[in-house]
């Protein structure tokens, strides 16, 4: 949320800084990896131990692409990573969102669940892996349930939020129109309360990357995580700058992904705000 | 019966149900070997047990101890560099439009991915773990401040201007005060971000703590010291976040529009 609330109050607030914020940001990433090539590739005062050094990230990187190391290519291991991801997202997502819309229309099914949920929400998600593992063993299983645990709290929430919000004249608008139960929930419901569930699946998509990466580290035999922790083990930096910065980038793109998708079904209602 | 009173009622029904099917599942129904699924009340009599006899090396309060100092000086280390670095954000636009770049590329990295460097730089260590809960708690420290200096209405910047302060002054007088609610809300934030990363990193790279503890039952077969340590962790932070905002409201006495909230 914050990183683009920061971006978009800097582009309406002033937007004619726009192209020296842009110029400045580049300034500050050039300087850090002109430091980098030169502290570490040049004159080799960092340890390789401790950084390796530009170019070598950049080979190893290059290299990771045709050669497995540790079973996999680095686009194999991000292919298993990304399923576990989206599998998980996607139960969170399935289950989660009718939950809270069920918690938040109907106040006794809120008095029998929010308690146990509440009770249940207060584990972290990472604090589930050991009895995950020792329930399912390690597979697909296990991590693709990991990443359901930490995104379905997030969904739930959002989805019971959003119902609770409702004004409920549009719903009986609605009812006196005509219109049926499943009616008002798919033309009513479910987009009065979108940008709610929006931002729900961006804090359940960080929430899910945590999970399979921290999944992965403890026990896997692929993807990223399984990639820098054996980097580790096998004392090669580069693999691990490497995997973090895989790991960067598909959060990044992930997040900015569903901006772009969630902006025109966001529409109507910025307009509505205006008035 | 009031209908608020009856819905309290269903809600502590459905917990007590819950404890019961659990119950029933596990010691009377045995749906599965007691290895993997701990009656509740084995797991009671583990914790009871684990308070006088240590297990791999340390009592239950020592393995609680030796993650609390971790995850204290991490989250202590954090605020301390991060909510300076977001209000500077916050204050001085050069600045954030010099630093912030390299932050947003950091930030979506999950915390806990630190924990291979961590390892690689300080082996198994209190620091190596410190670090990683540095990571964890350092970008909501910095995220809240930042906001919480942008949120700070332009007019009371501006009339403390035109009655002659300083911009040092302006910040220290004005806008740190003003914006120190949702600062601390912030560090709260971070402190229960930190908690969590500190257990799996506790999984990967400790030899006491409550994560090693939960490892170690996890390969060998015993779930009741996991679900022990899982009920624990959860109370723990609970437990954390109210003490500070405990504490919080203790500092921000004055602060009457926080009050209203």
């Amino acid at each position: 949320m914050s990183t683009d609330t920061i971006a978009m109050a800097e582009v309406t607030a002033h937007k004619r800084t726009v192209p020296t914020a842009l110029t400045r940001g580049a300034v500050a990433i050039v300087a850090l990896l002109a430091a980098w090539f030169v502290f570490g590739d040049l004159l080799g005062l960092i340890p390789a131990r401790t950084l390796p050094p530009l170019t070598e990230v950049v080979s190893t990187a290059g290299r990771l692409v045709v050669e497995p190391y540790a079973g996999q290519t680095l686009f194999g291991h991000l292919g298993m990573s990304l399923t576990r991801w989206g599998l998980g997202i996607l139960m969170a997502v399935v289950i989660g969102v009718p939950l809270g819309l069920i918690m938040g229309w109907f106040r006794v099914a809120d008095a029998v669940v929010s308690p146990l949920f509440n009770a249940l929400r207060s584990i972290p998600p990472l604090a589930w892996i050991p009895l995950a593992i020792l329930w399912m063993g390690t597979g697909l299983v296990t991590e693709v349930t990991l990443v359901f645990i930490a995104a379905f709290p997030p969904m739930v929430i959002n989805a019971y939020h959003g119902a609770r919000g409702i004004d409920s004249q549009i719903v009986w608008a609605a009812r006196t129109s005509g219109a049926g139960a499943t009616r008002q929930l798919v033309q009513v419901v479910v987009p009065t309360e979108l940008p709610q569930l929006i931002s729900g699946l961006r804090v359940a998509l960080g929430n899910g990357l945590m999970a399979v990466i921290a999944a992965e580290l403890v026990s896997a035999d692929s993807g990223l995580g399984f990639l820098i922790i054996r980097g580790q083990q096998d004392f090669q930096p580069d693999l691990i700058v490497v995997g973090m910065l895989t790991i960067a980038v598909i959060g990044l793109i992930a997040d900015t992904v569903l901006i772009l998708i969630t902006r025109p079904l966001l529409r109507w209602r910025n307009t509505d705000d205006r008035h | 019966m009031s209908r608020r009173m009856r819905l309290g009622a269903v809600s502590v029904a459905s917990v007590v149900l819950a404890v019961l099917l659990w119950y029933l599942a596990s010691d009377v129904w045995k749906l599965a070997p007691s290895v993997m699924l701990p009656s509740p009340v084995t797991v009671w009599n583990r914790f009871i047990w684990m308070l006088g006899n240590p297990y791999q090396g340390s009592t239950l309060m020592a393995h609680l101890w030796a993650s609390l100092q971790v995850v204290v000086a991490g989250w202590i280390i954090a605020v301390l560099v991060g909510v300076p670095l977001g209000v500077l954000f916050g204050w001085n636009r050069r600045m954030r439009e010099y630093l912030e770049p390299l932050f947003n590329l950091i930030r979506p990295i999950p915390p806990i991915a630190w924990t291979p460097f961590a390892l690689l730089w300080f082996g198994i260590t209190p620091g190596a773990r410190i670090f990683v809960v540095v990571m964890a708690a350092f970008a909501p420290c910095v995220i809240n401040a930042y906001e919480a200096v942008r949120g700070v209405d332009p007019a009371l910047i501006g009339a403390a201007r035109v009655a002659g302060a300083s911009r040092m002054t302006t910040l220290r007088g004005v806008v740190v005060p003003t914006a120190l609610p949702r600062i601390l809300i912030g560090t709260n934030l971070a402190l229960t971000g930190a908690w969590m990363t500190l257990v799996a990193a506790e999984l990967l790279a400790a030899q006491a703590g409550i994560g090693y503890m939960m490892q170690i039952a996890r390969s060998a077969f015993q779930a009741d010291i996991i679900m022990v340590g899982m009920i624990l962790i959860g109370l723990l932070g609970i437990l954390m976040t109210f003490l500070l905002k405990f504490a919080f409201r203790r500092v921000l006495v004055w602060d009457g529009a926080s009050r209203e909230h």
